[in-house]
């Protein structure tokens, strides 16, 4: 009973710790984003007003847009409207930013969640098995294997893949996105190839720092101590090593969402999926301020809540981290 | 220095050798173009021949020219974005350690934003609102790979400044520049070169996929980025046309990613690193053991007739290193009945830690029993497969070692840790097990076990820690506890405690004792047979009294004399022997 | 442990619904007489703008034409047809026309298809702020109703091309209800088509059900449309070929693909033309000499080669060979000669290199590289430039050099007004224009459709506009498509994509 209740206070603090941490990281992303939207000097006249862009017709819509105010001002508004889950409205067709992003964003997550899930399961298990069989040549391989698909850009793989699975063999469509309602599979066998060519660089990585972690481990003292009392090595790899072994793959983790998020942008193009990658990338080829704009913001978010998940996760799993000892 | 150990690295030289290639092309490139990479032909996608080497583009533009015209953009890019970073990053890390909390909190808010932004997504953001060029593209992503310098050149100098070679230095009145040549570059550059190397691989792909996407190309110039985007529209024509860019990139990044790998190597850990590498690295490369070379007297895996009382035989044992057949031990003979009290006694490297090992079965995996054999319990643990050991290891045998803490799980508190030996191995129920965990403190002489259930490892003393460990070891009441300098750390009132401890668990439970240790001391208060080993060989063995009364052996003489010399006390039993016998054999 | 279980549990539970739905789709096609759907699955760059006031001319009106009905239509010569009106005359003197419409149309909100529809449509199209088709409309006056279905046109001169005009491109009819609030139709269209939208996510795709009070709804046979905003040109062949979508446009790049994967190519006919747009008010081509020089710089059967590669034709025309307006006789106004444009700069005192231009595009074309190319080769700097905004620049005139396309026009007047009229929007030199031309066109728009010498006068005004016009025409190439072997041939429709009579085979 009391056990829980330290826990919880634990957790308490510790979130609430990451979270004013995290404040400045959000108010100052944001800023940023806007601040250069502003400086940038575009204004929604070349989309909209095309063949009759006059000074005057320019000077009135910009003034239509709230353009005309003092930065400040804007800045101020645009924020309130965040608080209230809006990002402005498009440029380039009038819609609501948030409204766009909706849709497009769970395209991007599905892949990027998928392509976690992938890198996370895939890269432990090469990371076990090249730990377990330490300097053996499934080791050599392993690491062979990694560093090669770790230096992969994502756009080279995401073509292969399609050359072999999608034409080659039929196995899997090459582009596009099916949503769930049309059943899992459909939509699963979309979504496989693009998530497949963006977790290579998580894939590598994990397997690298869970292979550390656990080299780590492994010989340290604690695992024999196990060993002599007596449990078997299944129960002592979960229970001793792994959980001690995951700081510096937790860590790497912490790290790939923004990596995910970015390399989306060409994944999407390759795969043609209507996700936000391509969105940000179509609306910055425009020009559309705001949609970039949200793009962003909605980029600092996920990867600001994404980073707090960890982080508390860290500090479940590794109290020795939470007390503040060496990472 | 750097360099010189970095050169010893085989992957190093590779990596080296590959990235002046690169440079080469990347500076010279041009001028080694066939043709003019801007030239179109009527020979539109045509195949690799002997005038078009690897074939023409979609203008009928000679591609190996291109190749080659596209690589001063896309290195240097690399190159930038890694310098850019690299300025960005490491001023304000060093600068983060002198100038006060207010930068520190500053700069450490930006490189957590910066962190947070995708790179690429900001890149292709920037070209929205800044322009489409790629110098502002690299120059975004030089800013957001920033960070990575910041932390490391950040840690550097905190190290640095709180090393006591810069106090030391400092109080001899050495000057501010001597010091940050010395130890400054020593404990920054080696951490900041990894990371170059491997931002400039980073950088690259970055470049590639920036102008995959079309942002910085600038037709007709060539980009290997901007190539591979016009041979994916053009696949069915040229299938292979991607190979060309595709290895080009992956060659480049590829060597800076060995570059950093070896550098990490070369500075990280040092050269303890590579010399264990190379002890692990030759038991592989050796075919399988010819043998050891001084000749066993009986076959491995064999063990004579043990003694049918007998809780632990060891039989003519002998260990030996793996690869060179080197042997460790060399035939260690005894055995042990209930409630015995045997002691070994011998330095280190004289061979009774393995002994010990061979026993539990957790022989290093660099050596292996070349001879004789031991039974536990009068089974022959020979073929004991991992079941049989998990079996065996805390009912037959148990053992305790010296710096109790670190044999226990950092992360989880003790009292769970033996609660679970209770749990899986006799299926009791928590609460249960529970409760045999208290009994099992409460007779070891822990003060108020249930604290001590909650407590972690790192919360515990040294000799708090032994009882604990004691009480794992003994949790399924086995026939023998090996304790091997299990009170070497501890203070004298506590290693007391603990002997006392043994003992008593020995009257009380009928347990079997190994006490391994180098100290005569320990040895003499609770033994009753002894072994002294040295190099690998028992030199004397017999009933204490014996051994320490009339050494027979050199060696055990000079152990007893020693102990005498420090003025420590005889045993009780030999008070009435002369000291002056004890002085001349130290002459 | 008691959690994990719960996690599954709420696994299954969630997972259920999709698998369900899954079952109960191919139930459904256990028993075909219960019509599963016949579903077209479209890639097609997305049209920003919903309202055709807005769109206009622009290659985005094919997929407004799903939801949209037009006064008339066009068939495979590229006569006028009946579209929403059923027919139409002309007043004696050509200066006036009457549209009667069918009876008893309704446009999706319910609203009828009227006369007093098409004249608000009319008069929107000339009077609203970012009109895109008021400068196609400058020969309609005023528009007055003659009863509940007749509209009647007076122009501001004879023009008998009005019916051509009235398609697709132009008067494509919204409901005049929707049309109250120009924002909200330009979000969603409300209109008598083919097809009624169920879902649109802008920049994403657009789901339509089959209107079955659509004029010609007896020979549609496709119940749903599904249109996706473009896909890459590297993936179109894959994505076709699994089934993701079931027609697309075709990059000359990817025939070969398309063939090797056994796709069906469809090259549909077009009266397009790509062009080099210069502006003779900005430098350097405010200089005649460059002018000529680039005019023979030129050599359009390499661009054809190269960028169509084997599918298209050199034109030096708006328009491919054989199109009604094509003149023969101007096919070699200023033949492929570097060596005298290399001259004529040299004479006006240009050394080679000196002239630099931005060339300024809307996205990546190897066109414009090989164009480059030849500028190179006389001595003429291009530096290309892929400018995000281009179209605001490009159509505000303020670029001297960049490339264009279109797509043809139904009405080859309209084709020529748009390249060669002092207000032309594809014009970049414009005001300019020569007084021949003017009269020339003029001449062609009076010539009343089915006159002996309507070709001829085309012709003429065709060639008083090559004469003078800076635009370099450089090679005209058919709409490519591919397809899957599911979807029935598509009606070659010069330029128009039409489903009528086209069938989808199941999945």
């Amino acid at each position: 009973m009391t056990r829980l209740r330290r826990s919880g206070r634990g957790l308490l603090r510790s979130l609430a710790a990451l979270i004013q941490m995290l404040l400045p990281v959000l108010l100052l992303g944001t800023f940023v984003t806007y601040l250069l939207g502003v400086l940038s000097g575009l204004s929604p006249a070349h989309l909209q007003l095309g063949e009759s862009a006059t000074p005057a017709a320019v000077a009135r819509l910009e003034h239509e847009w709230g353009l005309d105010r003092p930065f400040l001002v804007q800045y101020l508004a645009w924020l309130r409207g965040l608080g209230g889950g809006e990002l402005g409205l498009s440029w380039y067709n009038g819609r609501r930013v948030a409204g766009l992003l909706a849709s497009r964003a769970v395209i991007s997550l599905s892949v990027a969640g998928l392509a976690l899930v992938i890198g996370v399961g895939l890269g432990s298990v090469l990371g076990t098995v090249a730990a377990l069989r330490q300097t053996s040549w499934i080791d050599r391989a392993i690491t062979a294997f990694t560093t090669f698909i770790s230096v992969m850009p994502s756009f080279v793989v995401g073509i292969a893949l399609v050359a072999i699975f999608a034409v080659g063999l039929g196995l899997l469509p090459s582009a596009g996105y099916l949503p769930l309602e049309d059943g899992v599979w459909p939509w699963l066998s979309h979504l496989l190839l693009p998530a497949l060519a963006l977790s290579c660089d998580t894939v590598a990585d994990l397997a690298r720092q869970l292979r550390v972690g656990l080299v780590g481990v492994l010989g340290e003292n604690h695992v024999t101590g196990a060993r002599l009392r007596g449990l078997g090595e299944v129960r002592i790899f979960l229970v001793h090593v792994l959980p001690n072994a995951l700081g510096p793959a937790l860590t790497v983790l912490g790290m790939k969402l923004p990596h995910l998020l970015g390399g989306a942008v060409v994944t999407e193009a390759v795969f043609g999926l209507p996700g936000y990658g391509r969105f940000a990338n179509e609306s910055a080829l425009r020009g559309d301020v705001p949609a970039v704009q949200g793009v962003l913001v909605v980029s600092v978010v996920l990867v600001v809540v994404f980073n707090l998940l960890v982080n508390v996760l860290l500090a479940r799993l590794v109290p020795a981290a939470r007390r503040g000892g060496s990472p | 220095m750097l360099l010189r150990r970095l050169w010893r690295l085989r992957s190093a030289r590779l990596a080296l050798g590959l990235l002046t290639v690169v440079a080469a092309l990347a500076l010279f490139g041009p001028l080694l173009e066939p043709q003019s990479p801007l030239a179109g032909s009527s020979a539109v996608l045509a195949h690799p021949s002997a005038a078009h080497l690897l074939g023409t583009d979609y203008i009928g533009r000679d591609v190996l020219s291109r190749l080659l015209a596209g690589s001063p953009v896309s290195v240097l890019g690399a190159v930038m974005v890694a310098l850019i970073a690299l300025v960005v990053g490491t001023i304000p890390g060093i600068l983060s350690v002198y100038l006060g909390p207010a930068f520190e909190w500053i700069t450490l808010r930006v490189v957590d934003t910066l962190i947070a932004l995708p790179f690429l997504l900001f890149a292709v953001s920037m070209t929205a609102l800044i322009g489409n060029g790629i110098t502002e593209a690299l120059v975004t992503v030089g800013i957001l790979v920033a960070p990575q310098y910041y932390r490391v050149a950040r840690a550097a100098a905190l190290s640095v400044v709180r090393s006591e070679y810069v106090e030391a230095a400092t109080i001899a009145g050495a000057s501010v520049g001597w010091i940050i040549r010395k130890h400054f570059s020593a404990k920054v550059i080696p951490p900041v070169a990894v990371a170059l190397a491997s931002t400039m691989g980073n950088g690259l792909v970055v470049v590639a996929s920036l102008t995959f996407l079309g942002i910085g190309v600038r037709p007709p110039e060539p980009t290997w980025g901007g190539l591979l985007a016009s041979d994916l529209d053009y696949l069915a024509y040229q299938p292979y046309a991607p190979l060309f860019p595709t290895a080009l990139i992956l060659a480049t990044v590829w060597a800076f990613n060995l570059l950093a790998d070896a550098l990490r190597d070369v500075t990280g850990q040092s050269g303890r690193v590579l010399v264990e590498r190379g002890a692990e690295r030759r038991p592989d490369q050796a075919a399988a053991p010819p043998g050891p070379r001084t000749a066993p007297a009986a076959a491995p895996g064999g063990i004579g007739t043990a003694a049918p009382d007998a809780v632990l035989t060891v039989d003519a044992l002998r260990i030996a290193n793996r690869a060179t057949g080197e042997e460790l031990v060399e035939g260690v003979t005894f055995s042990l009945r209930r409630g015995q009290v045997l002691g070994i006694l011998g330095e280190s490297g004289s061979g009774k830690t393995l002994t010990c090992k061979a026993i539990l079965g957790i022989l290093p995996p660099g050596f292996q029993v070349s001879g004789g054999g031991i039974a536990l319990g009068g089974r022959d643990i020979a073929g004991f497969t991992r079941a049989d050991w998990s079996a065996a290891r805390g009912v037959r045998v148990a053992a305790v070692f010296q710096d109790p803490g670190s044999y226990l799980n950092p992360s989880q508190r003790v009292g769970r840790q033996v609660e679970e030996i209770f749990r899986l191995k006799k299926h009791l129920r928590r609460r249960e097990a529970r409760a045999r965990v208290l009994a099992l403190f409460e007779a070891l002489h822990l003060r108020d076990p249930e604290r001590v259930f909650e407590q972690y490892p790192h919360e515990l003393s040294g000799g708090m820690l032994q009882r604990v460990l004691i009480a794992s070891a003994i949790a399924l009441d086995p026939a023998v506890l090996i304790a091997d300098e299990a009170t070497t750390a501890l203070d004298v009132t506590v290693q007391a405690e603990i002997l006392d401890l043994l003992l008593d668990l020995r009257d009380r439970m009928g347990l079997a004792l190994v006490l391994v240790s180098h100290d005569l001391a320990v040895v003499a208060q609770l033994c009753e047979e002894v072994l002294v080993m040295r190099s690998g060989q028992v030199v004397e063995r017999g009933p204490v009294s014996e051994i320490l009364r009339r050494p027979r052996h050199e060696y055990t003489r000079l152990l007893v004399a020693d102990h005498h010399r420090y003025g420590l006390e005889r045993p009780a039993r030999d008070a009435s022997a002369p000291r002056s016998e004890g002085i001349e054999h130290v002459s | 442990m008691a959690a994990s279980l719960a996690t599954l549990a709420a696994f299954a539970v969630l997972l259920a619904p999709s698998l369900g739905c899954k079952g109960r789709a191919s139930a459904r096609g256990a028993d075909p007489a219960a019509a599963s759907p016949r579903v077209l699955k479209w890639a097609t760059d997305f049209p920003p703008n919903w309202d055709p006031v807005v769109q206009g001319s622009g290659g985005g009106f094919r997929v407004l034409a799903l939801a949209y009905a037009s006064l008339t239509e066009i068939d495979e010569q590229g006569n006028a047809r009946p579209g929403l009106a059923r027919s139409w005359d002309y007043n004696s003197s050509g200066d006036e026309v009457t549209f009667h419409l069918r009876p008893g149309l309704q446009f999706s909100d319910g609203t009828p298809v009227n006369a007093e529809a098409v004249k608000l449509y009319l008069e929107r199209a000339k009077t609203q702020a970012n009109s895109a088709l008021d400068g196609d409309l400058t020969s309609i006056a005023s528009v007055h109703t003659a009863g509940d279905l007749d509209v009647v046109l007076e122009l501001t001169q004879v023009d008998y091309q009005i019916p051509l005009l009235l398609g697709q491109r132009v008067a494509q009819i919204p409901s005049p209800r929707a049309a109250r609030d120009p924002k909200a139709l330009n979000a969603f269209p409300v209109g008598a088509g083919p097809f009624t939208v169920v879902e649109l996510v802008p920049e994403s795709h657009v789901f339509l059900k089959k209107n079955p009070a659509y004029w010609n709804a007896a020979n549609v046979f496709i119940d749903e449309v599904k249109v996706y905003a473009g896909v890459d040109p590297a993936t179109v062949v894959s994505s076709i070929q699994t089934g993701v979508y079931d027609f697309a446009a075709l990059p000359a790049s990817q025939v070969k693909a398309a063939e090797k994967a056994g796709l069906d190519i469809v090259a549909h006919p077009g009266f397009n033309a790509a062009n080099l747009a210069i502006n003779i008010h900005k430098k350097p081509f405010d200089d005649p000499a460059v002018l000529l020089a680039v005019r023979h710089a030129i050599n359009r059967q390499e661009i054809a080669d190269k960028v169509t590669l084997g599918y298209g034709s050199a034109t030096n025309q708006p328009f491919p060979r054989g199109y009604i307006a094509y003149d023969e006789q101007s096919e070699n106004l200023w033949p492929y000669d570097p060596a005298k444009a290399r001259r004529i700069l040299g004479d006006a005192g240009y050394t080679p290199g000196q002239i630099v231009v931005d060339f300024v595009l809307s996205a990546a074309s190897p066109a414009a590289e090989v164009i480059q190319a030849q500028l190179a080769a006389i001595g003429i700097t291009a530096r290309i430039s892929v400018a995000p905004n281009w179209a605001r620049p490009f159509f505000a005139k303020e670029l001297a050099l960049s490339i264009y396309g279109t797509t043809g026009r139904e009405s080859p007047v309209q084709t020529l007004t748009a390249h060669f009229g002092p207000k032309g929007p594809l014009n970049l030199s414009s005001p300019f224009v020569s007084p021949e031309f003017e009269a020339a066109i003029r001449r062609a728009r009076e010539t009343p459709l089915d006159a002996p010498d309507y070709a001829q006068n085309l012709k003429l005004a065709t060639r008083a506009a090559l004469a003078t016009s800076p635009t370099i025409f450089t090679y005209s190439q058919p709409t490519l498509f591919v397809k899957s072997a599911r979807v029935s041939k598509i009606p070659a429709i010069p330029g128009q994509v039409h489903w009528t009579g086209v069938r989808v085979g199941s999945p």
